[in-house]
């Protein structure tokens, strides 16, 4: 995906260099800003009740599209001048009056819950998949793999309003239909080791002391692949956060009053059409493009680390 | 060569079938068209019985499928439920819109990915090289809709530049070209990059610039005409890929194109509209696959060994 670390990496260690050019160095070789965005990605949604300092899903009609704390607004003049405190919206308030900030800390939950449990299940499947497909060969093989053709035939989004209309929109449907938009890629990665495997001589060997096919596949050939599927599933992070944002912008995803933050955004397209309200809308864009840019770093450096073979994916 | 293209037509052929298949399953478990009009009063047990026999609903699922292919194969996808015109004129009259955009979308891809693959692979860890990748950087991190929605903050509100949205003049293709072609020019960018890169390590470009070749002729010339084969392949596959990509931008700009009709279909439960169109969309990319193919077929006499 991204070419960020895919340089040659140098090997020569900061040896005698000091201060700032050491620390400099450790930044270009590790993925250390990636993993702090995606650490304190991972708090807002672990503690998000310790850390939004406002109730996400609570209406407050008054402070409709209130500006940020940090903007000098009319709306804080007229609170001071209706005797009231002007309010400390830290990203402003949405259409509802809700608190942006507080949102966007609880929107992390749904957009890293609903990644890991749909990469998992689309990983589980498209390896399995793979592997039958690359170990068996012949007619299985064609079959799985002129499934995939179709499955690419129909355009990912589509499918998914459909799912979702026959299914009713819920946070299942979400997770079935991002799932199968990501079991292919892996599938067809791991077919591809797996075929390789397949001709090695200690397979071969396991097949003549009489072990049976479900014996070779998983203690001979899955761990060969493994490599390969966690970085298939750390590429996969960030097209999965951004299909989700997709599907919440369409009005498919999670249903309201959940926070999600691709639904946040098209929540405040009026606004921001009229100028009535830039930060619903722009918040929550960042914070789909630092984690999805995070984690398509992180995916990068695990895979030169790994797998400098995939770097054409 | 024939057996070849033999199998791999068949190939998208199937695709064609599977996938209009699962489509025309799933518009029928989301429900019996005809409830959609159980509230407005419009239907008699009669209608009901006649609208049944019209759309084909009375008879069983693999039976339905068939009946429709049959007629889709001749152009006939059936009446649009929502407004009774022929669902395949609607489609039809959409398909240049979305055509018109995907274009442009394409051309935009393949103006900004190239010189900019082939300057940051040329002049490596320079200005050039970081602008590259930083484009490709965002291109692959930001939302489609969000960039959209951003431009239209930048170039619209507080500029006023740009139209906001809608179909006209030349200035309303700007900001959705540069939406949905964003994505690919990077895909574009890194591909023609690597492929530099690769193609000036090799002996013969070693050789020109021995013989004091100019470095220009080098790069354009002798360079970059090889270099430039996977990326002109995979730009076939970008255009198939917009047909996914112009949903959302069509969206977001209010775009009267195919994207757009599908999704409002979808969401009425008009089945023969979003058949038809999904079967467009299908056929349109087995094409460009199958045509991606082929190309590759003639190119690396290989492949079609295998």
């Amino acid at each position: 995906m991204v070419e960020a670390f895919s340089e040659p990496m140098k090997v020569n260690l900061p040896n005698g260099k000091t201060g700032i050019s050491k620390y400099f160095q450790i930044v270009r070789r590790y993925p250390v800003i990636p993993l702090l965005i995606i650490l304190v990605i991972f708090t807002f949604a672990i503690f998000s009740a310790l850390i939004a300092p406002k109730d996400p899903e609570i209406n407050s009609l008054r402070h409709r599209n209130y500006p940020p704390v940090w903007l000098d607004s009319e709306k804080d003049a007229t609170e001071v001048a209706a005797g009231r405190e002007a309010a400390d919206f830290v990203l402003g308030a949405d259409a509802l009056g809700r608190d942006v900030f507080s949102r966007i800390v609880y929107g992390a939950r749904v957009s890293l819950v609903v990644a890991a449990v749909a990469i998992s299940a689309g990983l589980f499947i498209g390896s399995s998949l793979g592997l039958i497909s690359g170990y068996f060969g012949g007619l299985i093989d064609e079959a799985i793999m002129r499934l995939l053709d179709v499955n690419s035939a129909i355009p990912f989004i589509l499918l998914a309003l459909m799912v979702v209309i026959v299914m009713g929109q819920s946070f299942t449907t979400l997770i079935i239909v991002l799932a199968l938009s990501n079991w292919s890629g892996p599938a067809r990665l791991v077919r591809g080791q797996a075929l390789q495997i397949r001709t090695m001589d200690y397979v071969q060997f396991s097949r003549i002391s009489g072990a049976s096919d479900t014996r070779i596949l998983v203690k001979h050939i899955l761990p060969g692949t493994r490599n390969i599927i966690v970085v298939a599933a750390t590429l996969e992070v960030g097209a999965v956060i951004l299909a989700e944002s997709i599907l919440s912008y369409l009005g498919a995803g999670v249903p309201p009053p959940t926070p999600a933050w691709g639904s946040m955004i098209s929540d405040g397209r009026e606004y921001l059409l009229t100028g009535a309200g830039w930060w619903i809308t722009v918040f929550p864009g960042f914070a789909i493009f630092l984690t999805v840019l995070a984690f398509n770093f992180l995916g990068d450096w695990l895979r030169d680390r790994w797998d400098p073979r995939l770097r054409q994916l | 060569m024939i057996r070849f293209l033999v199998r791999r037509f068949s190939f998208g052929v199937l695709s064609v079938i599977g996938a209009t298949f699962i489509v025309f399953v799933l518009s029928r478990l989301a429900g019996d068209p005809r409830n959609l009009y159980l509230g407005t009063g419009m239907i008699t047990p009669e209608i009901w019985e006649q609208w049944g026999r019209d759309f084909g609903l009375d008879k069983p699922l693999p039976v339905q499928y068939w009946i429709w292919l049959k007629d889709a194969v001749q152009l006939d996808f059936g009446e649009s439920i929502q407004t009774g015109h022929q669902a395949f004129e609607t489609i039809k009259e959409k398909v240049p819109a979305t055509l018109q955009l995907a274009g442009a979308a394409w051309v935009f891809a393949l103006m900004v990915g190239i010189p900019l693959g082939v300057l940051s692979a040329t002049k490596r860890s320079s200005a050039f090289d970081l602008t590259g990748r930083t484009f490709a950087l965002f291109g692959q991190a930001l939302p489609p809709f969000f960039l959209g929605l951003m431009l239209i903050l930048i170039f619209s509100v507080t500029l006023g530049w740009l139209p906001t949205s809608q179909r006209g003049g030349w200035e309303h293709y700007i900001l959705p070209m540069v939406t949905l072609g964003w994505l690919p020019a990077a895909a574009v960018l890194r591909l023609v990059r690597s492929s530099m890169l690769e193609t000036l390590d090799s002996e013969y470009i070693k050789l020109a610039r021995a013989k004091g070749v100019a470095n220009w002729k080098v790069i354009w010339k002798h360079a970059f005409k090889n270099a430039a084969i996977p990326p002109l392949t995979m730009s076939a596959l970008i255009l198939a890929s917009f047909l996914t990509g112009t949903v959302v931008t069509e969206t977001v700009f209010a775009w009267p194109g195919l994207g757009r009709l599908v999704v409002t279909a979808i969401n009425n439960n008009d089945f023969p509209v979003m058949t038809g169109a999904v079967l467009v969309f299908t056929v349109l990319y087995v094409i460009t696959v199958f045509l991606v193919d082929i190309s590759y077929a003639l190119i690396d006499p290989r492949i079609r060994i295998k």
